[in-house]
């Protein structure tokens, strides 16, 4: 390095924000300069006067930041409902896209793999609700019920999951299917939503034994 | 450059500031606050404008934090808004005024030598001194030295080549020099 390209990087070097070659060159260059030795001195004395008059200088008012957070405020008020709901959904989807490709291989593989078997047990549970399981010499119920398909965890003991049929005054009434989805016929009937709904609750948070619950009458 | 002293804070604010995080911006801003607020104070040379401003970029960072992708540090991307608030501002036709401090340092000069060996003349000259500068002269100079960005950093924050940082530097500290040697102000004097 010459020396004028030197003396131009002198003020870094003083403020202490070069890179560790040009500090080295600059640090043997001034071990035989003495004109660039006087500089840093200087520079040193310069640096010192500005930084006395920004130190010393009246800082911001103390409420500042509050005005800032009532801009802010202001501005997520003002800002158009379609923005709001709109700015969720994208971060999502970048979250989404920034995990599938930070993800190693086989975790995006397995992924693969169950999302296809949850879509192959939805359009199964989809078929039975539409064409519903008959048979002449099946049982029957007496009564006009809600149907529930159920399927129960492997792991779930047969004590476990009658106690959970108590809790919703349900009875299998057919299953299990090729999937392992039981058909439940519980007292509420499909008109009592708010029951139906608490009942499903009631299966669904029992995850010990059970896998999937769904009203399919 | 500056030595890695391990990931900016600064860094995961503006990540979080981007999900709307307030914690997160009331962070940044406390780290920038002053920063910023000296920067434009000297930009604009109007201390209410100055805080204007630097919430002005504050603001700004909130609704643009989406779109900051690390390109560059976030000082620089924080100095590059103030830089621009502050043009835009000065581009806007202003009354004349006459800032409280610089006519207290201005009558301060003009009262006799005895002011001179008073801390807050010593100050008045060096802000006198720096006033005499250029705008691009002075804000290089004050982001050289009071700021500590690296000079590539500069050249972003002010939009031109490296060069032109160095030669802008090369002439402030010349005119700054003397300044502040016509002022009987050395090492020793601050």
């Amino acid at each position: 390095m010459k020396h004028q390209e030197i003396i131009e990087l002198l003020p870094w070097y003083v403020n202490a924000t070069l890179d560790e070659d040009e500090r080295s060159t600059i640090e043997a260059h001034l071990a035989e300069c003495r004109e660039c030795v006087l500089e840093v001195e200087s520079l040193s004395t310069m640096q010192a006067a500005v930084r006395k008059v920004g130190n010393e200088a009246p800082g911001p008012s103390p409420n500042l930041l509050n005005r800032a957070l009532e801009q802010i405020d202001a501005y997520e008020r003002a800002k158009p409902q379609e923005e709001n709901k709109g700015r969720p959904g994208n971060r999502v989807a970048s979250l989404w896209q920034g995990w599938w490709q930070a993800s190693p291989a086989f975790v995006r593989s397995a992924f693969a793999f169950q999302l296809v078997l949850i879509l192959a047990l939805g359009t199964t549970v989809v078929y039975q609700w539409s064409h519903p399981y008959v048979t002449l010499s099946g049982p029957s119920s007496d009564q006009n019920g809600a149907i529930f398909s159920v399927s129960f965890n492997e792991n779930a003991s047969e004590r476990e999951i009658r106690e959970t049929l108590l809790e919703i005054q349900g009875k299998i009434i057919g299953g299990p299917s090729a999937n392992n989805l039981y058909t439940i016929q519980v007292k509420a009937l499909p008109e009592q939503t708010e029951e139906i709904e608490r009942l499903l609750q009631i299966l669904r948070k029992n995850q010990r034994v059970v896998r999937l619950a769904l009203q399919t009458k | 450059m500056e030595e890695d002293t391990g990931p900016d804070p600064a860094l995961s604010w503006i990540e979080r500031i981007a999900e709307g995080d307030r914690g997160a911006f009331e962070n940044l801003y406390n780290a920038y606050q002053t920063r910023l607020f000296r920067y434009l104070s000297r930009m604009v040379n109007d201390a209410n404008l100055a805080e204007e401003l630097t919430n002005d970029v504050m603001v700004a960072v909130w609704k643009g934090a989406a779109g900051f992708k690390g390109q560059s540090k976030p000082s620089t991307w924080l100095f590059g808004i103030a830089r621009h608030k502050a043009l835009n501002e000065l581009r806007r036709p202003r009354p004349m005024t006459v800032e409280v401090e610089t006519a207290s340092a201005v009558a301060a000069s003009e009262t006799g030598p005895e002011g001179i060996a008073d801390r807050n003349s010593v100050r008045q000259n060096i802000q006198r001194a720096l006033e005499d500068l250029s705008p691009e002269h002075r804000e290089v100079v004050e982001l050289t030295f009071f700021q500590g960005l690296t000079y590539q950093e500069i050249a972003e924050i002010m939009q031109c080549p490296i060069n032109t940082v160095k030669t802008r530097m090369f002439h402030a500290k010349k005119r700054l020099q003397e300044a502040l040697r016509k002022r009987g102000i050395a090492g020793e004097t601050l």
